[in-house]
């Protein structure tokens, strides 16, 4: 059937359509700037000011070479890679067992342990005694720090528990009656059922471990071949900003034009991989973000 | 028989006491291989990753047998992983106290780091030899406190020739050029812009050039978000410094003398005129020596704080038509108010270079006798004429030869060498500044740095700018290393804390014209901060000074 579209039908078609487009200029205007940025000559990039819709001056590309030259930006790419494959993979199979566990009702132990899940939900030891269990157990300088702590994430936890919980128990009860034991009914049976959910644990993983370097920058402080690519893009572009100066080299070594350029395109360097992963994973961000919401 | 016995045992007693002062004293064993670890700042200008692989740690960890482990944390978290070594008590053997928040006699009390003065006349006879040289009495009281302690290893000791102000105010001297048709005329007759009278001639015409440009944004005269420099530049010209400072031995603070309600009012009044940037006071990121790069680096800026990097021609675009001539000015001496002279006061020329126990070396409580006594050992080289040339400069091409970095970056002759007349050469390709190899050097490690070569190879841009920009002297300055005891710094940060807001925030609203500027509103802001604790803290600076002064 084909619908009429009224004159009020298109006047509001007009307006949401041209608000979302200023809105997506919005969001898209920083990083085309940055990316403008990037490709400027470092003299006019420092010389100008404002938005940049086209590159400063003759385009050059020098940034990304000194970027790519730079070795320890490449391994940090490595472990970057490595870190966020561990948590994807590991950690969400983790999760999943965890959440499969406090979903199921007859569990004795559903309960404490649903209220110890919830309790580190809420309250944390704080840095240094996290550090003190760090040393404890000999992780200080180990790139498994970054690997064991935070592999389970409590609020990923109770997504998957709300995800079971919304599956009919006639699932569980017919694998059951086929002969299914728990791993069966969790891997093959349920878990195909719950992909949105999964998906989001992923990707929010993945997100949050490619954006991370904080406990890096704590627990590997001797380990600089084991840090990620956030934190070594950190150290670029905080460089010129510490103010700290002993002597004018240093004050000359801050002041130096190219390092500018190179701060912009570290930005592109570690932020492109994501955005061009993100799109395809949408469809499943979107489902699995609303799944609860719509009952039936 | 009791004679004899009490003879015989304080015979035994001294015999005792002998081998038990060699075994406090040991000579260093360099045939038995030491491991150490060390936290340090990352290098600004980096060839390689951590300072082990600096082909000067190399060399001296080949020489005198040693392996070191860096902690370095990311730059930008130095105090935060300073702080976390602290919190966790995981004290590398030796640390590099830049970042340290903490005054080394606090962490001395603290139990975090020892004494090295017993040690160092035996274990670091050249280093010893350079602070007790009488012509060093600034480092001697830079680097022991009035108790005879000292608990540092500078890394900024430095030899008798001239030390270069690296940064100070400029003007485009091409403005006043074009604007002039060549015949500038200040009003004080000199070739330079000089007094009060001058800067107002500067920054009219200034003014007038920039409007003319059409550009949106302009500056012909760019100040700090607070109004004023902590390093004195422009407030001098007042007759009081941007902070503490000294005037017949006595201590003042100079945001709160009459002189500087003269710098205020002046102030306000270049504001009201147009001259000094109007979004002054939401430049808060900016740093001090890089004020608002968008303007000065596209000509939109007049007068503003540059560095030896920028002076003459190069912040020129001839490509794009953009011809600068930047040149160093002083602080403008307010005759008006009958002044002949600037205060002596020079913030950068005081605080930076200058041979201090807060850029400098700590052996902490964590460090073996042994590898304190093998870190004194190589430390000490780096003081002695050959040390201090390789941290200064990096390596001759002998040992160069033996160096995959330097033989990498095509440094067959090292990074500096003599050549036939006996005259210093050096290789700037790999420099950042074309002073010094930077990266390739003993950077940040403690020893002798020998300018006198750098001197030599100094563009006479920065020579002429080095005698404008220290034109007065810092004879007013507060001394840097003069520190009071952990107590009295604490109640000093206190009473800082307390004030600076109150303080930064109304100088700005004078300058502004937020606030009426008058006799009335200035004295009673001078009283707000007296209640404010100044009083009581220029009582404790001035118990600090006299200490200081006294030994």
């Amino acid at each position: 059937m084909i619908e009429k579209k009224s004159p009020s039908r298109i006047v509001f078609n007009i307006i949401n359509y041209g608000l979302m487009a200023a809105f997506a200029v919005l969001c898209i205007a920083p990083l085309w700037h940055v990316a403008m940025a990037s490709l400027s000559n470092p003299r006019m990039l420092v010389a100008s000011s404002g938005l940049l819709w086209k590159p400063q001056g003759e385009i050059t590309l020098k940034g990304y070479e000194l970027v790519f030259r730079n070795g320890s930006l490449m391994g940090g790419y490595l472990n970057t890679l490595i870190y966020v494959a561990w948590h994807a993979v590991v950690g969400t199979l983790f999760t999943l067992i965890a959440g499969f566990l406090v979903s199921r009702k007859g569990f004795k132990l559903q309960l404490p342990l649903l209220l110890f899940i919830m309790f580190t939900m809420m309250f944390s030891g704080g840095l240094i005694p996290t550090y003190q269990v760090q040393r404890g157990l000999g992780l200080i300088n180990n790139k498994w720090a970054l690997m064991i702590p935070g592999l389970m994430n409590a609020f990923y936890i109770t997504m998957i528990k709300a995800a079971f919980d919304q599956l009919s128990p006639s699932f569980e009860e017919s694998a059951k009656l086929d002969g299914a034991g728990p791993v069966t009914i969790l891997f093959k049976i349920l878990t195909p059922l719950i992909k949105p959910s999964l998906a989001v644990v992923v990707m929010f993983s993945v997100i949050m471990q490619w954006n991370s370097w904080y406990p890096a920058s704590i627990y590997l402080p001797m380990a600089r071949k084991d840090w990620p690519l956030q934190l070594l893009m950190r150290e670029i572009l905080v460089q010129n900003n510490t103010a700290k100066i002993i002597s004018g080299a240093d004050a000359a070594a801050k002041a130096d034009l190219t390092s500018n350029l190179v701060k912009y395109c570290v930005s592109i360097v570690g932020t492109l991989p994501i955005l061009c992963a993100y799109p395809f994973a949408q469809k499943y961000f979107v489902k699995g973000v609303t799944l609860g919401g719509v009952k039936g | 028989m009791k004679k004899m016995f009490s003879l015989v045992l304080s015979l035994l007693l001294l015999l005792g006491i002998f081998p038990a002062s060699a075994e406090d004293m040991p000579a260093d064993d360099l045939s038995q291989h030491r491991s150490m670890t060390a936290f340090l700042q990352m290098d600004d200008y980096q060839f390689f990753g951590t300072k082990d692989e600096s082909p000067v740690m190399r060399y001296l960890m080949d020489k005198f047998n040693f392996s070191i482990e860096f902690q370095q944390p990311p730059v930008g978290s130095e105090t935060e992983g300073f702080n976390n070594m602290l919190g966790s008590g995981m004290y590398t053997d030796l640390m590099e106290i830049t970042y340290s928040t903490q005054l080394p006699s606090v962490l001395y009390h603290d139990g975090v780091i020892i004494d090295l003065a017993p040690y160092l006349e035996t274990y670091m006879p050249n280093y010893y030899a350079y602070l007790h040289d009488p012509q060093n009495i600034n480092a001697y009281k830079a680097m022991y406190d009035s108790e005879g302690h000292c608990f540092t290893i500078t890394t900024e000791a430095r030899d008798d020739s001239p030390y270069l102000n690296w940064g100070g105010m400029v003007y485009r001297r091409d403005i006043l050029e074009t604007m002039t048709g060549g015949n500038v005329a200040f009003p004080s007759g000199n070739d330079e812009p000089m007094t009060v009278a001058d800067w107002d001639y500067m920054l009219e015409l200034m003014k007038a050039y920039l409007d003319a440009t059409g550009m949106n944004d302009t500056a012909p005269l760019i100040i700090p978000y607070k109004g004023y420099f902590d390093t004195s530049e422009l407030v001098s010209g007042f007759g009081c410094s941007g902070g503490w400072q000294i005037k017949d031995g006595k201590v003042s603070f100079g945001p709160t003398t009459p002189e500087f309600y003269n710098y205020l009012k002046k102030m306000n009044e270049w504001y009201t005129k147009g001259y000094i940037y109007q979004d002054f006071a939401s430049r808060v990121n900016d740093l001090f020596y890089q004020p608002n790069m968008a303007l000065t680096y596209s000509g939109a800026a007049g007068v503003f704080y540059g560095g030896y990097w920028q002076l003459a021609d190069k912040m020129s675009m001839p490509e794009y038509g953009l011809m600068m001539d930047v040149r160093a000015v002083s602080a403008p001496v307010d005759t008006e108010n009958g002044l002949e002279t600037a205060f002596p006061a020079l913030g950068i020329l005081a605080s930076s270079g200058v041979t201090s126990n807060t850029g400098a070396w700590c052996v902490s409580t964590s460090c073996s006798r042994e590898n304190m006594i093998r870190f004194m050992t190589w430390a000490d080289y780096l003081f002695s004429e050959d040390g201090a040339m390789m941290k200064t400069y990096g390596l001759t091409g002998d040992l160069a030869a033996a160096d995959p970095l330097y033989q990498q970056l095509g440094l067959e002759k090292g990074t500096y060498w003599f050549d036939e007349n006996g005259t210093f050469q050096k290789d700037m390709r790999t420099a950042t500044n074309e002073i010094e190899p930077m990266g390739l050097a003993g950077a940040r490690l403690p020893g002798l740095n020998i300018k006198k070569y750098s001197y030599a190879e100094t563009e006479q841009s920065w020579l002429d700018a080095d005698k404008i920009w220290c034109r007065y002297g810092d004879a007013g300055d507060y001394p840097v290393n003069a520190h009071g005891t952990a107590e009295e710094e604490a109640r000093i940060a206190d009473y800082y804390n307390t004030y600076t807001d109150y303080m930064n925030s109304e100088i700005v609203k004078f300058i502004m014209g937020t606030n009426e500027l008058n006799e009335e509103t200035y004295s009673a802001y001078v009283e707000q901060m007296n209640k404010f604790g100044i009083g009581e803290a220029t009582q404790l600076k001035q118990e600090i000074y006299d200490r200081y002064m006294s030994y």
